[in-house]
């Protein structure tokens, strides 16, 4: 059974104050496993800002029980989402001039740094999520005064400096897709890693995920079709007739370099070369057998190997994997950021409206492999593990 | 259908010559003619960058020496413009993987097709320039109002006369800033043209916006308010023969920029 | 609070005082290097050898005419294909007929002296037979310079085959096309010879011309 615990966040300004007092309080206490109940005040809450709080909470691994408010808005939002509303007291309502003086507050990174490093980085990660989510929202509810659009900015500007996924949205994703994928995320008994991926793919990476997530099952993947980043390439002419017949080209458009047949070999039979360095632009390594580089591969360097492809940190040039046609051969990196990516006879291409010729570096990965299923590329994204 | 081959080119490098190429091949493709692009500048390819066409290269010119694959094939196509296609450098190799005879012949082939063929030329007056120039038949020498991009001009423009092939060259100076002009600080249109004594294509000003369209991997003269974009369409216009006169780059200094600069000079 | 107002001032008499100053400009500087430097890419005519050049024009011009010779300007100038080499000096005073003969008179006889000196001199040889018959002392200290800007020269020359030799080995490495290279070497080699002839004719007339308006010059002035 849960612990019960009454938060009263009568005095927050907005939203985004809201979340950083949750987080605030959740990490401080190192709970988690706890059964809230939260007084809102009198703060105006739309359904769906209500629902990235409680998808906040989730992650810390706490869940939302019920609310207290004095506005209609967020009464009305609790009551959709299912919690319960219990009445605040008047006493507990904040003044007038308690909530609209301008507070001088420690900023946002302050708060940040207080906390240890990684900690503060998932802290941002779901700050960053919840200000996308505000700006997804049309309009703002009118107790919100100009600290909050300040406010609302800098979260957008630093969802989209500091988180790498964040540069992949995709903006097709309608909003009722997101709830959607929380309602059905929540329902299962989700670990926090599941959700912490679930709001990266809700509110920033824009990659679709294929299979349910939460799954008990921890080792599952969740995949991302190659159509997501990779748009299909406009196959020219000469490349058409060419082509036609001799390979099935669904979503990627076949090289055909001559001679190559396509087989399906192990590729853990192959030997491997060890690289340690950086490949920068201009530089080429190809290999009969397995590459494993350990270290970056910048846009501009080429990577080709008869098997496996294996990149122990950002791969941003272009990479052919099976390049004898081994259709059975993957390519691996902790980033997948790729201008190309080649497998056997398969050829995928960065989309156009992705524009980011170099990932930032981070101290977190999404280790990411991509092989090919169904006669296309498909890029798997391997969940984060709790060892 | 015999296109013109036009070499750009500069000796010095970093005074715009992928930049001018690429915007005068745009330019040139809008106004309904076929162009191709060719970057010679092997191992150091940036042109695909400015047309924001680097996630499509699959073939390079190496591929097309070295017949791994068909001239055609190794075409990219323009995403905006189907008239403007581009013949990308390999970036893993060097100058020395294609022959000055090689690119001749490319060019003839393209000419056959196309009404223009751009080659956008290596800096330096080595191996990779000589390759360049060898299937053109007119040059335009990219320069800056400065000192260094001007004298490497000059030593470009007497390696071009000495050129059988080079029937025509122009000047195109790059990066005017009309402000120093005006104060004296940089040396004018008039300037380099007296000491350089060629004729002028065009005149390109400064423009912030040319970074910013590299940037977004899309030339600048698709930005119809960018004046850098208006003067690489005047440019074009030229090239085919149209006689557009100078833009008129004189600041237009108001009594209140006059004041706005006197409290910032304070500051600095 | 004063300080304030100083600034101000200072300001304020700046701001109207800033077209003035900006009279001093960099352009020019620009232009008029640029302008020496191109005469020396064009010509090959190092600074070293330009400055002789004037040093020997000078000397030459100022057996007729008294010169300026701070105040000189040379420069080369480019009209079409052909390249004209404008001089001008301020002349101080023309010469009188006597003085022009006197020290034309006292010319010949260095020479004669000159001639007798070598005569007596032959066994040491080839190397005065080359010395320049109008030279005086001064300047024979002046021609063994210059052969040792010409050796710096020739070692200059002697870089650039050594560079072409550096990609030649580079391209063997890559086993491609040496031959080609060497090819375009000689062709190189060939340009630069031609380069170099039409400025040895050219010079010949840049003296022509420069005679012509000396003597403009010297009628103007003395009109």
């Amino acid at each position: 059974m849960k612990e019960k615990l009454t938060i009263d966040l009568s005095d927050a300004v907005n939203i985004s104050d809201l979340g950083i007092k949750i987080t605030n309080i959740l990490e401080t206490d190192g709970a988690g496993n706890k059964e809230l109940h939260l007084n809102l005040g009198n703060i105006d809450l739309k359904q769906s800002q209500l629902l990235s709080i409680k998808a906040l909470i989730e992650a810390m691994q706490s869940t939302l029980s019920g609310v207290e408010t004095t506005s209609e808005v967020t009464e009305a939002s609790a009551i959709g989402l299912g919690l319960t509303v219990g009445k605040s007291s008047p006493v507990q309502e904040p003044t007038f001039a308690e909530t609209f003086s301008p507070q001088v507050e420690p900023s946002f990174e302050e708060k940040l740094s207080s906390s240890d490093e990684i900690s503060s980085f998932a802290q941002l990660k779901k700050m960053n999520s919840i200000g996308d989510f505000v700006s997804d929202t049309e309009s703002l509810p009118e107790v919100h005064d100009e600290h909050l659009e300040e406010e609302t900015k800098e979260f957008l500007k630093e969802a989209e400096s500091d988180d790498i996924e964040d540069n992949l949205v995709n903006e097709e994703m309608s909003k009722e897709e997101k709830v959607a994928n929380i309602d059905d995320s929540l329902d299962k008994e989700v670990t926090h890693e599941d959700i912490q991926d679930a709001l990266d793919v809700t509110f920033g990476s824009g990659v679709s995920i294929r299979e349910e997530l939460g799954n008990s099952d921890k080792d599952t993947d969740s995949t991302v079709t190659m159509q997501d980043r990779f748009r299909e390439h406009e196959i020219t002419e000469t490349v058409e007739t060419e082509t036609d017949g001799k390979y099935v080209l669904l979503d990627t458009e076949g090289i055909t370099p001559e001679g190559i047949e396509l087989i399906k070999a192990n590729t853990s039979d192959l030997d491997t070369l060890y690289l340690t360095q950086t490949l920068r632009s201009g530089q080429t390594v190809s290999y009969e057998g397995n590459i494993f580089l350990i270290g970056d591969a910048h846009p501009g360097s080429e990577i080709n190997a008869t098997g496996d492809i294996t990149v122990w940190g950002i791969l941003g040039g272009i990479v052919h994997a099976g390049s004898k046609g081994n259709t059975d051969a993957k390519v691996r990196a902790l980033k997948l950021n790729p201008i190309q990516l080649r497998i056997a006879n398969l050829y995928s291409r960065r989309n156009d409206t992705v524009n980011v010729p170099y990932v930032q570096k981070t101290n977190e990965f999404t280790p990411e492999e991509a092989r090919i299923e169904n006669e296309q590329i498909v890029i798997f994204k391997t969940l984060r593990r709790e060892d | 259908m015999a296109g013109r081959v036009i070499v750009i080119t500069s000796g010095k490098g970093g005074v715009g010559k992928t930049t001018t190429s690429a915007n005068i091949g745009t330019a040139l493709a809008k106004l309904g003619n076929k162009v191709v692009l060719i970057d010679t500048d092997i191992g150091l390819r940036n042109l695909d960058l400015l047309l924001g066409l680097e996630n499509r290269i699959v073939y390079t010119i190496v591929d097309v020496v070295e017949e791994r694959c068909k001239l055609k094939q190794a075409l990219v196509k323009d995403k905006k413009n189907p008239n403007l296609s581009l013949l990308a450098a390999a970036q893993t190799r060097d100058k020395t993987s294609v022959t000055a005879e090689q690119l001749k012949d490319i060019c003839e082939q393209l000419k056959k097709k196309n009404d223009f063929i751009l080659v956008d030329c290596p800096a330096g007056i080595e191996q990779g320039f000589q390759n360049a120039v060898a299937g053109a038949s007119e040059a335009i020498v990219v320069t800056t109002p400065e000192m260094s991009a001007v004298r490497d001009a000059d030593r470009i423009i007497g390696l071009l006369e000495a050129k059988e092939e080079i029937e025509s060259y122009k000047l195109l100076l790059n990066r005017v800033r009309p402000q120093l002009i005006e104060q004296n600080d940089m040396m004018s249109v008039e300037d380099v043209c007296e000491i350089l004594s060629t004729e002028l294509i065009g005149v390109i000003p400064e423009d912030t916006g040319i970074i910013t369209s590299t940037n977004k991997g899309e030339p600048i003269v698709n930005d119809e308010d960018a004046l850098a974009g208006k003067a690489y369409r005047n440019v074009a216009h030229r090239i085919m023969g149209e006689d557009i006169p100078l833009l008129d780059l004189t600041p237009k200094e108001t009594f209140l920029d006059k004041i706005k600069n006197f409290f910032t000079k304070g500051k600095v | 609070m004063k300080d304030i107002f100083a600034n101000l001032y200072n300001k304020v008499v700046n701001f109207f005082h800033q077209t003035d100053e900006k009279q001093a400009n960099t352009k020019n500087d620009a232009c008029n290097r640029l302008k020496l430097v191109l005469m020396q890419d064009r010509t090959n005519l190092t600074p070293a050898i330009m400055d002789r050049m004037r040093k020997e024009l000078i000397e030459l011009l100022s057996k007729y005419m008294e010169l300026d010779r701070e105040l000189l300007d040379l420069s080369f100038e480019h009209e079409d294909e052909q390249m004209a080499l404008m001089l001008s000096i301020p002349v101080v005073r023309a010469k009188n007929e006597d003085e022009i003969n006197e020290i034309l008179a006292k010319e010949d006889e260095e020479r004669k002296k000159l001639e007798e000196l070598m005569n007596s001199e032959s066994s040491e040889g080839d190397e005065e037979n080359s010395v320049d018959n109008e030279a005086s002392d001064d300047e024979n200290q002046e021609q063994t310079d210059s052969e040792e800007e010409n050796s710096e020269e020739g070692e200059e020359q002697d870089v650039k085959p050594e560079l072409t030799d550096k990609e030649k080995a580079f391209s063997d490495e890559e086993e491609e096309n040496s031959e080609d290279d060497s090819d375009d070497d000689e062709d190189d080699e060939a340009d630069e010879e031609i380069d170099n002839d039409p400025t040895k004719t050219k010079k010949e007339k840049k003296k022509e011309k420069f005679f012509k308006k000396k003597k403009e010059e010297g009628a103007s002035q003395e009109g």
